[in-house]
């Protein structure tokens, strides 16, 4: 289990320390930390899939919400039921997690949990005689965040849905021959035991292993075409809407340092000076380039309360999205690590009608930036808002994780 | 993101980790060359973190499953052309995929958590 507290931010400080300290004395006195929950999920299409998602989070919500407080206690009782070898695995891919939830602007804390479920279907590759062929696989989904006060909800927010995805790498020579024995490699720096990445990557043979698996394995280039149907709710199912549509998730990495493509990597030039500035040499890396997800919608806001008030019109209309993120580390200090991480998303309709545009209803973006600190601490800076989110939030906030 | 991780199995995915076991070695050593894992000593690797991978997006689960998906094909990449790896019986591409992108997708999962399901699904000569 995790929490998350912030320990400066604008609206909490002193109490929420209190509220944090609170929160581990509960946490460390409850019971064991598990795993998965057998709750049915639906396997009927899209609109029933996230009705009985629902169902599920209310028939949950009623059953425990009486009876217990801390996240630990839930999820040792469910983890154990997950054990179940009597469970179908499709069952169990159902992931369920109890949470303590702070919302933002209040130092209240409450209960509630996420559910995670994915599932393949069917998966089949397009070519029987290709090594690595185009795969084609149809899932369902159903995620979310509930709290059971919904109010303290941070992420008030399910999706649930079917989809149909296409998807590929390339970039490996599947015909060439390796000249390097990477287990005998493996083993010897097993057995060398390494304080710190520098070492490793000095030692000769990682070095000779390195540049023969860059032969092969320059770089990799994912795609993953998907095209799905989804409900998109808040948990009290208040306000819904359908979307359906396609997007493209790309990613595209550079294992090979020598190469253009991790040389002129400008995303990670910043934090390559801060690392040369750290001691390191200037050394940007192909891992950190950006990968981004876009797509193109069919939005059908046939319960989205907020918006048919503006514009009476309940005709489904098309909403463009982007999403772009990326990782970089900043700095070692120590050998322990500081890492930047940055998301930007925006979700556009297009051609909206001027009540719309004129209510602000027709653009959505949000941008959170974390700076992750050793000791698990953490600065955190986000602003904007989500689909369904009526005003933009924005905060700064300086945190740290409790693991238990 | 809350422990999903039922003690028992972790306990039992801890005292599993070996350097013996292909599936466990190529593991960490394959996400070292991905620059995804920065632990260069297998031992102490066995305890690392999903959340402190390069591919986990502490603030952004969408990002995080799609560098989840895209490092989970890397591996399987690496596994089959540079070790001769062959799926277990039982298992397709897309199985095997999933399977490493659920545990890649929840920070609280240790990297021998991942071996477990890693040994499970790829078998590897000698």
């Amino acid at each position: 289990m995790k929490f998350r507290r912030q320990l400066i931010d604008s609206g909490a400080g002193f109490s929420t320390v209190l509220l944090g300290i609170m929160a581990f004395i509960v946490a460390t006195a409850g019971a064991q930390q598990t795993n998965q929950v057998p709750t049915a999920p639906a396997s009927a299409p899209m609109v029933s899939l996230a009705d009985a998602s629902g169902a599920a989070t209310r028939l949950i919500e009623s059953n425990i919400k009486s009876n217990v407080t801390s996240p630990d206690v839930l999820n040792g009782i469910f983890g154990r039921l997950a054990q179940s070898n009597s469970l179908p695995d499709w069952v169990k891919a159902l992931n369920i997690q109890f949470k303590a939830f702070t919302s933002s602007n209040s130092t209240e804390t409450g209960l509630g949990f996420s559910y995670d479920f994915t599932k393949s279907l069917q998966s089949v590759p397009l070519s029987k005689t290709n090594i690595n062929p185009v795969m084609i696989s149809l899932d369902v989904f159903a995620k979310g965040n509930v709290a059971f006060e919904e109010r303290l909800n941070p992420n008030d927010f399910l999706e649930s849905g079917a989809s149909l995805h296409l998807w590929h790498s390339t970039g490996a020579k599947y015909d060439y021959v390796p000249q390097v024995d990477d287990f005998a490699v493996a083993e010897y720096l097993r057995d060398k035991h390494y304080q710190t990445m520098s070492e490793l990557e000095a030692d000769p043979k990682w070095i000779a292993f390195a540049k023969d698996f860059d032969r092969q394995y320059p770089h990799q280039f994912f795609w993953d075409f998907n095209f799905h149907g989804k409900l998109e709710s808040n948990q009290s199912f208040s306000r819904k809407q359908g979307v359906y549509g396609g997007s493209v998730d790309l990613a595209f990495r550079s294992w090979d340092p020598d190469s253009p493509w991790t040389r002129l990597n400008l995303f990670d030039w910043p934090f390559a000076l801060t690392r040369m500035l750290g001691g390191e040499g200037w050394s940007p890396n192909g891992r950190f380039i950006p990968s981004l997800t876009a797509g193109v919608d069919l939005v059908d806001p046939y319960d989205d309360k907020d918006r048919l008030a503006i514009d009476s019109d309940s005709s489904p209309y098309p909403r463009f999205n982007f999403e772009v993120s990326l990782k970089s580390r900043v700095l070692t200090i120590d050998n322990k690590d500081i890492w930047i991480s940055a998301t930007y998303k925006i979700f556009q309709e297009i051609g909206p009608s001027s009540a719309i545009r004129m209510a602000n209803f027709d653009t959505q973006q949000f941008i959170a930036v974390e700076l992750s600190l050793p000791w698990n601490f953490a600065i955190t800076y986000s602003n904007g808002k989500l689909p369904l989110d009526r005003k933009s939030d924005s905060s700064i906030a300086l945190g740290y994780k409790l693991n238990f | 993101m809350a422990d999903n991780s039922n003690s028992s199995d972790r306990d039992k995915a801890q005292a599993a980790w070996s350097g013996n076991n292909k599936a466990h070695l190529m593991t960490w050593f394959y996400l070292l060359k991905f620059s995804e894992l920065r632990e260069p000593d297998f031992d102490r690797a066995r305890d690392v973190k999903m959340s402190n991978l390069t591919l986990f997006h502490p603030e952004d689960a969408k990002a995080t499953e799609r560098e989840a998906k895209a490092t989970a094909d890397a591996l399987d990449t690496a596994f089959r052309s540079r070790v001769k790896g062959v799926l277990a019986p039982g298992f397709t591409q897309e199985q095997a995929r999933q399977n490493i992108v659920n545990v890649f997708k929840d920070g609280e999962k240790l990297l021998c958590e991942l071996g477990i399901v890693v040994d499970a699904a790829y078998d590897f000569p000698g």
